[in-house]
């Protein structure tokens, strides 16, 4: 398998006009607060992105392809121990119902008792199938899924009060990685978070999704500047990326430089009450955010006003650089409330 | 009184499709959706269940799958109380239409145990059906039941689909002789539930037997979702009730009172309102000490009230 070059090379991934102005851009406001970033995960939104479940972008098939080369290399990228089985169809249902529902051009599923069909134009895939029989589909129905999925899944099964990490497909991790953290509890997963406010941050996000109904429907906008737009910036393949974010900053910021955002989505699973945890990542270059000019004057802002604790958890490669960067397209003047381009 | 139309956002209507009454006070009821949604739902799982043209809800647990049972199965005890809402169940007729909340779970079966010990007392047994129904083989169960003597035969009934052999009905809480019911293996988990005094003597029992608590798991729909309790409103001089097994904030929305909300978990501060009469209970993780013991603000996802009545700044 030849290594797919969009998500490897500066110079190949970009977005196009379309694309990135449904970019979903993280910041409503001059200042980030890390406090208030929860928000209802209804199919609403301010850009087109956000405004499906599993959303599907011009990236996708490059996505897919991407996905498919990790887990070649590296298997173990999915995982799911045994009991996941009858969660594993929680999924099927779910993406598969969402992406038809959002995306009925390209997806179609028809559903006649146990008996599906589904269909993905993107991909040239006609598949019938029993829903609930592993032995019709060519592989594990989660991974048959999340393969047709842009962004990453893990799953999350609740014993007493305690939520861990039991199985999942994670080949865009930023910094993390399957095969360490499966098995891991709710607060080992978290484990590197040290601050006061950050780690009752974490038992209130345990508190909450222990309590979570398949009704629940909450999404959270996470950020982080790259700089480089691989997907699979996972620990096992830190030997590819950590050295980029050392030394001199990259000489043309605004190509190599990239606004990395994570949308997290949190879905209590009907039948099997596992809870999954959906990441969808975008990436827009520096360059690109600055062809939006209320974009780029607010990433400004906020980067330039970072509170110390934020920017030391965020860790921004080359902020200064960075800041100057954005510096000549802020004049200053107030900006338009809220996340939409415009 | 404000009459409510709608449990939570989420709410859907529900046609009664079939109904078996199993003896006087004891009624199956089988609901359809009315809309195409999806329909499964994990064993322990109840519905709000609400009648139309009231504010009235009350959770019943349902007794399989609803996806595997076509339709979501409930089975209701009229209550002394000719007021409540098994009153208005045991009044319907096939093709009412009724409005439920999804399903909901927080009674999930302990996962990773071996074996279970599932205690019930009368209409408690509800829950355990499903579990009786989604136990892989694997899981080794024995199901203890407490009825009534007259209602013996109704509760027979709804057990008949099991393995005889897990299943143990006892006339009245006196035949259950406890300690030998909990010389169980160490590997055993205990589920219990039935009505409140029953499941403090479970825990109490257990707790004698030298059951660690980890292992004991009771479904308290009072407790885990309050009391019932009335709501004044100050500014639109509303008034509401708040049902057991409801929130404030369903409740609030059932009236058409209008209230931000993000999470509905009592973890984003976003639906805060103003308390001016009334001792709060709080149970949310926003509101600091200061807060919390001023009284004058409140979540309504998942705060309740201490005292029969609160007046909102609403």
């Amino acid at each position: 398998m030849t290594e797919p070059q969009t998500f490897r090379n500066a110079l190949t991934f970009c977005n196009a006009r379309e694309t990135l102005l449904r970019f979903p851009f993280p910041f409503a406001a001059d200042r980030y607060e890390t406090a208030a970033n929860l928000e209802q995960n209804d199919r609403t939104g301010p850009c087109a992105a956000l405004r499906a479940l599993f959303d599907v972008d011009a990236h996708y098939r490059a996505e897919i392809e991407e996905k498919a080369f990790v887990l070649a290399r590296d298997p173990q990228r999915c995982t799911l121990l045994p009991h996941l089985d009858l969660a594993q169809w929680d999924v099927v249902e779910l993406v598969m119902s969402s992406l038809a529902r959002d995306f009925p051009q390209l997806f179609r599923l028809d559903r006649d008792g146990r008996r599906w069909r589904w269909r993905n134009a993107a991909l040239g895939i006609d598949q019938s199938f029993r829903f609930g029989d592993p032995d019709s589909l060519p592989c594990p129905p989660f991974e048959y899924i999340a393969r047709q999925t842009q962004g990453d899944m893990v799953l999350l099964a609740q014993r007493g009060d305690m939520l861990y990490l039991d199985g999942g497909m994670l080949t865009a991790a930023q910094g993390w990685s399957l095969p360490f953290d499966l098995g891991m509890s709710w607060r080992e997963i978290h484990g590197e978070v040290t601050g006061e406010r950050e780690q009752a941050a974490i038992e209130r996000g345990l508190a909450f999704a222990l309590r979570m109904q398949p009704e629940t429907q909450v999404r959270r906008p996470n950020w982080v500047i790259c700089v480089t737009p691989r997907l699979d910036n996972g620990l096992e393949t830190a030997a590819e990326w950590a050295g980029l974010y050392e030394g001199a900053p990259p000489a043309d910021l605004g190509r190599n430089l990239l606004l990395r955002v994570e949308v997290q989505q949190l879905y209590r699973l009907r039948r099997s009450h596992v809870i999954l945890f959906a990441i969808r990542v975008y990436m827009a270059r520096l360059s690109e955010i600055a062809t939006v000019p209320k974009w780029a004057a607010r990433l400004h802002r906020v980067l330039r006003d970072l509170d110390p604790a934020v920017a030391r958890a965020k860790a921004v490669p080359f902020r200064d650089d960075l800041v100057a960067y954005l510096a000549p397209f802020d004049d200053g003047a107030p900006l338009a409330p809220g996340r939409a381009p415009f | 009184m404000l009459t409510g139309n709608r449990l939570g956002a989420a709410e859907r209507e529900v046609r009664v499709a079939e109904i078996e009454d199993l003896s006087p006070r004891l009624r199956r009821l089988r609901l359809l959706p009315c809309d195409r949604a999806p329909m499964a739902a994990s064993p322990g799982s109840h519905l709000l269940v609400r009648v139309p043209g009231t504010g009235r809800a009350a959770a019943y647990s349902l007794i399989g799958d609803p996806e595997t049972m076509a339709g979501y199965e409930i089975v209701v005890r009229r209550s002394e109380r000719p007021d409540g809402v098994s009153h208005r169940l045991h009044g319907l007729a096939v093709g009412a239409r009724l409005s439920v909340s999804p399903p909901r779970n927080f009674f999930a079966p302990a996962a990773g145990a071996r074996r279970h010990l599932l205690l019930s007392a009368g209409i408690g047994l509800t829950p355990f059906l499903a579990y009786a129904r989604a136990f892989p083989p694997q899981v080794d169960w024995h199901l203890v039941q407490i009825v009534r003597p007259e209602e013996r035969a109704a509760f027979a009934r709804l057990t008949a689909p099991f393995d005889p052999a897990r299943i143990t009905l006892l006339d009245g809480r006196a035949a259950l002789c406890w300690p030998d019911w909990l010389d169980q293996p160490l590997d055993t988990h205990l589920s219990a539930c039935g009505p409140a005094a029953f499941l403090e003597t479970v825990c109490g029992e257990a707790a004698k037997a030298g059951w660690v608590p980890a292992r004991v798991h009771v479904e308290r729909f009072t407790a885990a979702e309050g009391q019932a309790f009335e709501v004044r409103l100050a500014r639109s001089g509303g008034r509401l009730s708040v049902c057991a097994g409801q929130s404030l904030l369903e409740a609030l929305e059932s009236a058409g009172v209008s209230v931000a909300y993000l999470c509905r978990g009592g973890v984003c501060g976003a639906c805060r309102v103003g308390v001016l009469a009334g001792r709060p209970e709080h149970r949310d993780r926003v509101l600091d000490a200061e807060e919390r013991a001023g009284g004058k603000v409140m979540l309504a996802c998942v705060s309740r009230a201490r005292d029969d009545a609160l007046t909102l700044d609403l």
